[in-house]
């Protein structure tokens, strides 16, 4: 180290790193796993047969001290490792009470990838070897920002409890149901799980303070359609792995392009982690006081992923029906679409029904007003 | 909607879930039966050994809907039953998987402000939705979850195996006693559960051809009439399945006498017989408690011919019972949800018969029955005309001190109790039918017993000395004026001294005892003190009946 290397990266936050790689498990902890370098800080990624990528970014205020030297002014620096030893180094240093600092070094292609973690006492050097690079193919995991379908804001803790029941009913494919009503300007995003038990849907809250955002658009990104409902089908194991990053995340942003890509940001604000992974986490925060820079952006994750399928139709009616049931049942947000709108039997239909359903108490109540 | 319930407390919502979950350890697919009264989950494992069995109550739910003449769509669930007060019963049943309904109510992260329960089986509905249990909740994080949960409706074959127990219980212990005082809290017990088999909307399969469930009976007792009955505090047997190394008992073995209770945990497995020899893990464990901290029991035995002593017979009454301790662990950890402990009620008959739990939590009833161990089972007599040489003996336990009932009960001091225990145990044991010596507290039973003591006085004195017991058999006691064909049971013997003068009047009845209790205490104390000079210079009080006890034996 007497020529300094192209990057060096100085840190106390061990504990953060690891709560930031662990939400890359859920894609493979055996695999390796790209990082990019550039002056604005470190990005890790990963993805699963071209049709999931994770993409985590630990930005540079991370870092008491962030060297990053490259050849030319812009270029990127990358290098692959495999989580699973990254990991497994930082554990057992994050497994210490001390402060520990760490130094992350890479000196270019054909150098090992070194962390060093130091503690008053002891200094620990892990080096990496980095034979391979293997790029990641991003054909296809590309947002078309200009053809939005879907987009909308939510807090995280909401969307991860969400997934956490839908994996304890075994959920096998998942759909997403949004609805903008017209009338009442008021939003609709469920979760609908089929699962060998049958369907459950779990109807995330829409009030402003949970779901801060909810558009849906008419494959332009710009025009607001209302009354009619997006429906997308996920295979609940690809989906799944959004629960780890859910998990820390304050808030989620989704979004839907018109080629059936979904994307979802998601923003940790440090200052309210909400989910700390465990009583060792707890411990460890206390006592190294968890004092992230106050500039620190947090970790910043972006996951692609395709729909499984187009839905089919007899399922997609289904849904509506299913999701039309629930409205009628909840009078008093008055969910029904407008008649005029394409699925203008079902609607009505559904309106009977509504109507018989609401019967029973119609009728008990009637005595009050004779 | 055909049905709707809503749960909308959270501890009724965990003792939902954990009732659910318990029923599915014993079998993945439960029984559902909705009635207007209630909702009935039953489950019965795949060997059809165990049965798992708890009514929730109408009042348990905090919204209760049922209009089962609604249902269109799998109405090859719905039953209509008659009850022997010829009330029409509409209920409901199915079949789902446990399992996932349990997932679906146990405690998750959020409370649940909204629990609700719903099929919508009626003509108007969709068909997506026909056939399936909904469970709508809304949490405090505002999230709406809404489960779909298939059943398959079926006619569900409902055991009455607890209805028909009650009502033996009840014919054996409940209509002799008219004569005698028991335990007020046990007369009470008696009285709801009469009400109960005659409220039961199954109660046809328990009634007689008038369509009436009769409790009473008035043939003789014989061996197939053997009931037991237990009530004890369940902590006791919690404690004991959790001191236990459940993972090597395979097996628990109740031993009931009338003194003490022995629960046995043991197992007969040879395991690791390569590795560790023989026999290496065959393993007992104990626990005795008091009769005196049973609530209630109820002894069933018989006496096999009348030359057998009587005493040595009263004393070596021991009632056992062995049954599988896997499920019913899986039954007691179920429990846990209450934070109260209750009591609970056993009901077993001769071994080899099924074993009956029952524990009332709330409203909210808990059944199991298990299959119990043949061995050890009386099989009756041939020639079942000689049954009247059979003389039943029933023991019922003893009167608590925290009776409910006061009026009838005085307070003798506890030390004097103390010191004559003696005295106490040899009245007893003669013939009240089960007067424990534990028994210190005063009711009318044990005066009027001694009352008749005194009519025969010189039997009293003797007792003191050694001869601990008089025979039950009055045949060898002529002196007392008994007709004889009361003997036959010793249960009805008290009961006719008393009905001969001053027929069964309760209240007059206690008001004679309470006399007769203050003469008698007076010439007890006098007695008392001649007997501990008598025996002050031989052996002690309660020295003297052991050797009689090893003699006879």
């Amino acid at each position: 180290m007497i020529d300094s290397p192209i990057f060096y990266a100085t840190t106390v936050h061990l504990d953060h790193i690891v709560t930031a790689l662990n939400c890359l498990t859920p894609f493979g902890v055996k695999g390796e796993m790209l990082i990019t370098i550039d002056k604005n800080g470190l990005s890790f990624a990963q993805e699963n047969n071209h049709v999931i990528k994770i993409q985590l970014v630990l930005s540079r205020e991370l870092f008491q001290t962030f060297h990053y030297s490259p050849i030319t002014e812009t270029s990127l620096t990358k290098v692959s490792l495999r989580l699973d030893h990254v990991l497994d180094s930082l554990n057992i240093s994050n497994d210490r009470n001390d402060i520990i600092e760490c130094t992350l070094t890479y000196n270019g292609d054909g150098s090992p990838f070194i962390l060093i973690f130091e503690d008053n006492m002891i200094t620990e050097s892990v080096e990496y070897s980095t034979y391979l690079l293997k790029d990641l193919d991003n054909t296809g995991l590309v947002l078309d920002r200009t053809r939005l379908q879907f987009e909308c804001i939510i807090k995280g803790d909401v969307l991860h409890n969400a997934l956490h029941d839908l994996k304890e009913i075994g959920c096998k494919d998942c759909y997403f149901y949004a609805i903008h009503n017209e009338t009442t300007k008021k939003p609709l995003f469920a979760l609908i799980s089929r699962s060998q038990q049958g369907l459950s849907k779990i109807i995330l809250p829409n009030e402003r303070s949970i779901l801060e955002k909810f558009e849906i658009y008419a494959n332009d990104s710009t025009t607001l359609l209302y009354d009619h409902p997006m429906i997308s089908v996920f295979d609940y194991g690809m989906l799944d792995k959004i629960r780890a990053s859910a998990r820390i995340a304050s808030k989620i942003m989704i979004r839907r392009d018109v080629h059936g890509l979904m994307t979802v940001n998601i923003l940790n604000e440090t200052k309210d982690i909400l989910r700390p992974n465990d009583q060792e986490y707890k411990r460890t925060r206390a006592i190294s006081g968890n004092n992230l820079p106050s500039h620190y952006p947090g970790i910043i994750i972006e996951i692609c992923m395709l729909e499984k399928a187009l839905p089919e139709l007899p399922d997609v009616n289904e849904i509506k029906v299913m999701m039309i049931e629930y409205m009628g049942s909840e009078s008093r947000h008055n969910f029904l679409p407008n008649t005029q709108q394409p699925p203008k039997k079902t609607a009505h239909d559904d309106k009977e029904e509504e109507n018989s359903d609401g019967y029973e108490a119609a009728s008990q109540d009637l005595p009050l007003f004779f | 909607m055909s049905f709707r319930a809503s749960i909308n407390s959270t501890n009724e919502q965990t003792i939902w879930g954990k009732c659910l979950a318990t029923l599915s350890q014993i079998n993945p697919d439960v029984f559902i039966t909705i009635t207007e009264n209630g909702v009935l989950i039953s489950s019965m494992n795949a060997t059809d050994t165990t049965m798992a069995k708890v009514r929730f109550p109408k009042s348990f739910f905090t919204e209760y809907h049922f209009e089962p003449k609604k249902i269109v769509f799998g109405e090859s669930g719905v039953q209509q039953i008659t009850d022997c007060n010829d009330i029409l019963h509409t209920i409901y049943s199915f079949k789902a998987n446990a399992k996932y309904l349990s997932l679906l109510s146990l405690k998750q992260e959020d409370t649940i402000k909204e629990y609700m329960l719903t099929i919508d089986n009626c003509d108007n509905c969709s068909e997506t939705i026909a056939n399936k249990l909904i469970i709508k909740m809304k949490t405090a994080s505002l999230l709406t979850k809404e489960y779909q949960v298939n059943f398959d409706p079926l006619e569900s074959v409902q055991i009455i195996l607890s209805l028909k127990y009650k009502q033996k219980f009840l014919s054996v212990y409940n209509n002799k006693s008219k004569g005698r005082s028991l335990d007020p809290r046990l007369v009470d017990y008696f009285k709801s559960l009469q009400t109960e088999l005659e409220h039961d909307m199954f109660n046809r399969g328990i009634a007689n051809e008038h369509n009436i469930v009769s409790t009473v009976k008035n043939t003789p007792l014989t061996v197939n009439d053997e009931i037991n009955f237990l009530s004890f505090d369940q902590s006791i047997l919690r404690n004991f399945i959790d001191s236990i190394m459940s993972n090597v008992i395979e097996e628990i073995k109740l031993e009931l006498t009338r003194h003490t209770l022995a629960i046995i945990g043991f197992t007969k497995a040879v395991y690791n017989m390569k590795s560790q020899g023989y026999l290496k893990q065959a393993v007992t464990v104990t626990n005795t408690c008091s009769a005196n901290d049973l609530e209630h029991y109820c002894i069933f035995s018989t006496e096999k011919n009348d030359g057998s002593r009587p005493s040595s017979r009263s004393q070596s009454i021991k009632k056992s019972i062995t049954f599988k301790l896997r499920d019913f662990k899986v039954f007691l950890n179920g429990l846990n949800c209450w934070k109260t402990n209750d009591m609970i009620r056993i009901w077993f008959c001769q071994p080899g018969d099924p074993i009956l739990f029952e524990i009332t939590k709330d409203g909210v009833v808990l059944e199991l029955v298990q299959v119990t161990d043949t061995e050890g089972r009386v099989e009756e007599p041939e020639d079942s005309v000689t049954q009247f040489n059979l003389s039943p003996e029933k023991i019922v336990s003893p009167i608590k001190k925290d009776t409910v009932v006061k009026p009838d009960k005085l307070q003798r001091p506890e030390s004097k109790q103390m010191l004559y225990p003696h005295t106490k145990r040899s009245l007893f044991i003669t013939d009240e039918d089960g007067a424990d010596d534990d028994d210190e507290d005063e009711e009318g039973r044990q005066f009027r017993f001694k009352r008749w003591g005194k009519q025969n006085s010189n039997t009293t004195p003797n007792s003191n000395t050694g001869s601990q017991s008089t025979p039950s058999n009055t045949t060898t006691e002529p002196s007392i004026s008994e007709p004889v064909k009361r003997m036959r049971t010793t249960v009805e013997w008290g009961g006719t001294i008393e009905s001969n003068n001053v027929g069964t009047d309760e209240s007059h009845q206690r008001e004679m005892n309470k006399a007769a209790y203050l003469n008698n205490l007076k010439r007890q104390a006098i007695q008392e003190d001649l007997n501990l000079q008598e025996e002050d210079d031989g052996m002690g009080p309660t020295q003297a009946d052991r050797p009689k006890g090893l003699f006879d034996s």
